[in-house]
């Protein structure tokens, strides 16, 4: 490669690396590769010569209204994939809206007494498994916890900080140490929030009242 | 650029019967067709990159073509980058018959308007 090439190679590159910035990654790397093994074989075909050098010029100058044009396409593309993602994004927010002000109606006991009834289900297997003390451990841990959750629901009305601190003591920890559930730690996220909330409008009502 | 529905634009016609000249159903890759319509077009340079893939895109889009990326391996074994290889499709191949059917009309009535006694 000699350096008439090398410096038409590069201003090619350049100039395809700009108009395709930005772009949706798809588009964006097909161009480049594309153009990249274009280059090769221009370049390749006449020998690295300087006439490949003007040639694989020229090809670009006199391209760039249509690779513009071609980026103005895409562009056009994005902006559909933008909108889908925003009008997702907004029935996600109303959905969570719709949950925040219904207050996920039982979603706290239910959780609550699911883990006293899962952790009490432990604590009936642990006997069966002796070679695995985690066993009690963790079922102990779950009714202690669930029990926490429902007391700290019940305390939040009244007591807005103690209640709080009962309601993370018993939520945090499940949420955090399943965090590799998933379902864990959004549930306790989601019974967390809806328990605050409920706390929140219960006493802005009072003080309207 | 605006055109008629169903028409070809020029650079998708020379780009269609390039590839078709080769063989229906033959695969081919950017710099290629390109070194093929200039020499069918006897021009001096090449198709510009941004003209040539702006339209090969377009007529993907279109199904006129269908591409496929070459195998890594092959690439890798000839020390070169790898190909986007397209090959013309059934619609590719009807529109450009139609083309060519519709060019063949308007070239026959222009004849006939130009033989009519004034």
């Amino acid at each position: 490669m000699n350096r008439a090439t090398r410096a038409a190679n590069g201003f090619v590159r350049a100039w395809v690396h700009g108009y395709t910035l930005g772009l949706p990654d798809l588009a964006r790397d097909a161009r480049r590769a594309e153009i990249e093994s274009d280059l090769w074989e221009h370049c390749s075909a006449l020998g690295w010569s300087a006439r490949a050098a003007f040639e694989v010029l020229m090809r670009c100058l006199l391209g760039i209204p249509a690779d513009l044009a071609w980026r103005a396409e895409q562009v056009r593309i994005g902006q559909h994939a933008a909108r889908l993602v925003g009008r997702v994004v907004t029935w996600a927010e109303r959905a969570a809206d719709w949950v925040v002000r219904r207050g996920l109606p039982g979603l706290t006991p239910v959780s609550a007494w699911s883990l006293v009834g899962l952790g009490g289900l432990l604590l009936i297997l642990a006997p069966f498994q002796p070679s695995e003390p985690g066993i009690a451990v963790g079922g102990g841990w779950f009714i202690l916890s669930g029990l926490a959750i429902r007391w700290g629901s019940r305390l939040i009305g009244r007591h807005r900080v103690r209640g709080l601190a009962v309601l993370l003591a018993g939520a945090a920890p499940i949420g955090l140490l399943l965090v590799s559930t998933l379902l864990a730690p959004v549930t306790m996220a989601a019974v967390v929030a809806v328990e605050v909330r409920r706390a929140w409008l219960s006493r802005r009502s009072t003080a309207s009242g | 650029m605006r055109r008629k529905p169903g028409t070809l634009l020029p650079v998708e016609v020379a780009i269609l019967a390039a590839a078709l000249e080769a063989g229906p159903g033959e695969e081919f890759y950017g710099y290629a067709i390109a070194r093929r319509i200039q020499a069918g077009e006897a021009s001096r340079l090449l198709t510009a990159h941004g003209t040539l893939y702006k339209a090969l895109d377009r007529m993907l889009k279109a199904g006129l073509l269908a591409a496929r990326w070459e195998d890594a391996e092959a690439a890798a074994q000839e020390e070169r980058p790898r190909r986007r290889l397209y090959r013309v499709t059934g619609v590719g191949e009807a529109a450009l018959h139609e083309e060519a059917r519709r060019q063949a009309l308007q070239h026959a009535a222009g004849l006939s308007e130009g033989l009519q006694p004034s």
